[in-house]
């Protein structure tokens, strides 16, 4: 488990720092959403591997990846997106996609449609997980500007 | 029609109008565009001001209280540029803050919309290695990390060569679909290895993640218009890639691949 555990970082860790550089990210948080990036698909994959729900697994990382981007921007003062969004590409579901378009295209319909469901289920977690921590920031964010002009 | 504002009147309306249509070219969020723009109104003795931001237009209406001034703006190019997110974000920080002035503001953000030179080279060399990275991250053996390094080198390579208008958006993708499960598909009928993580990560690059999360953003926020759109153009993009890899794919079939 830890060597595979192991791979999934490093890969991760790559493949996010390259992409971040396909997209021109500015190089002092390329780093940094790498880290994360790797960080939370490990968290998702160890919650994968002990057995639990894959789904939970990437809700956890996505959860993990969201809210430290949302403090990676408060502290790099950029916009949240620059951080996230190279982070965010590991969880893309890559490989459901492909699989549920390869399982229509070869007309097994049978293998097609839990392919396409585990696919939207996994993209689902993905998102209810990025809605959470931005609902969560941007309600903090709120009441901090509530309170800056209360206190005038 | 009278000034707007006391001082440097078409400066003012210039960069508040730039500032938002730059967010939304380099691949902003709705929001983004929208609070940088009411910021700037605010910052410059505006505040009766209001905005809607949508992927394919920009309609702002600048308010002193005393008199008003409507803008439409056209959105005909989005392409994603992080830098300049971040750059055209600092900028307008410090123009509401007073510590950049007008014309330094201006000359930054035209130099952003005026672009970079593009730097294909370092592009594809970057898609190429995050390629190779995912195909291994998602299962494939060392071997197959060169196949897909030079399948993402080239698609990124290709596709960057068509302009960025609304109408190439998801032809892109399709184009690059083909372009890499054909690579993919020669490739290994030649020499070998494992076809599908091969594809799918040299695809990674070409996968509408960014324009997902702004959709999801925006339809959290309440914008149905701008959310749904965007979800409408990541599943047309989606769906175009899908479409140019089953290319590939049979094409591959047929000439006898193995999966």
């Amino acid at each position: 488990m830890a060597a595979t555990l192991l791979r999934d970082f490093l890969c991760s860790f790559i493949a996010t720092v390259f992409f971040a550089v396909l997209f021109s990210a500015p190089r002092r948080a390329v780093f940094f959403s790498a880290f994360i990036a790797a960080v939370g698909w490990v968290i998702a994959s160890a919650i994968r591997l002990q057995g639990l729900s894959e789904y939970l697994g990437y809700f956890v990382g996505m959860l993990f990846v969201s809210v430290f981007s949302e403090l990676g921007a408060r502290h790099y003062r950029m916009p949240s997106i620059i951080i996230f969004f190279p982070a965010l590409i590991p969880f893309i579901p890559g490989f459901g996609i492909y699989n549920s378009m390869f399982y229509l295209v070869t007309k097994n319909y049978d293998l097609f449609i839990p392919a396409l469901v585990q696919t939207l289920l996994t993209a689902a977690s993905i998102a209810v997980a990025m809605a959470v921590v931005n609902i969560f920031f941007s309600l903090k964010r709120k009441k901090e500007s509530t309170n800056d002009r209360s206190e005038q | 029609m009278g000034t707007l504002f006391q001082t440097h009147d078409a400066q003012k309306k210039k960069i508040i109008a730039l500032a938002g249509r730059l967010v939304l070219e380099n691949g902003g969020d709705t929001y983004r565009s929208e609070e940088t723009i009411l910021h700037l109104c605010r910052a410059f003795g505006a505040p009766q001001s209001d905005v809607v931001a949508l992927p394919t237009g920009l309609f702002l209406t600048i308010g002193t209280g005393e008199q008003s001034e409507s803008m439409t703006i056209r959105i005909k190019r989005r392409s994603i540029d992080l830098t300049n997110l971040d750059r055209i974000n600092a900028a307008s920080r410090s123009l509401c803050e007073g510590t950049l002035s007008l014309d330094e503001g201006e000359r930054v953000l035209d130099e952003i919309s005026r672009g970079r030179k593009p730097r294909r080279l370092r592009m594809a060399l970057a898609a190429g290695i995050s390629s190779a990275a995912f195909t291994i991250f998602f299962g494939g053996a060392l071997f197959d990390a060169l196949p897909s390094a030079l399948c993402g080198f080239f698609c990124q390579l290709l596709c960057g060569l068509i302009p960025q208008n609304h109408f190439a958006s998801f032809f892109r993708s399709g184009l690059g679909g083909v372009i890499t499960s054909g690579l993919a598909a020669i490739f290994v009928l030649l020499f070998g290895g494992n076809f599908n993580p091969i594809v799918i990560g040299a695809l990674m690059p070409l996968v509408p993640g960014l324009s997902l999360t702004n959709a999801v953003r925006d339809l959290i926020r309440g914008d149905l218009v701008s959310g749904g759109a965007i979800l409408t153009e990541s599943m047309l993009m989606a769906t175009s890639l899908a479409v140019g890899v089953s290319l590939g794919l049979s094409f591959f079939l047929a000439l006898g691949g193995v999966v």
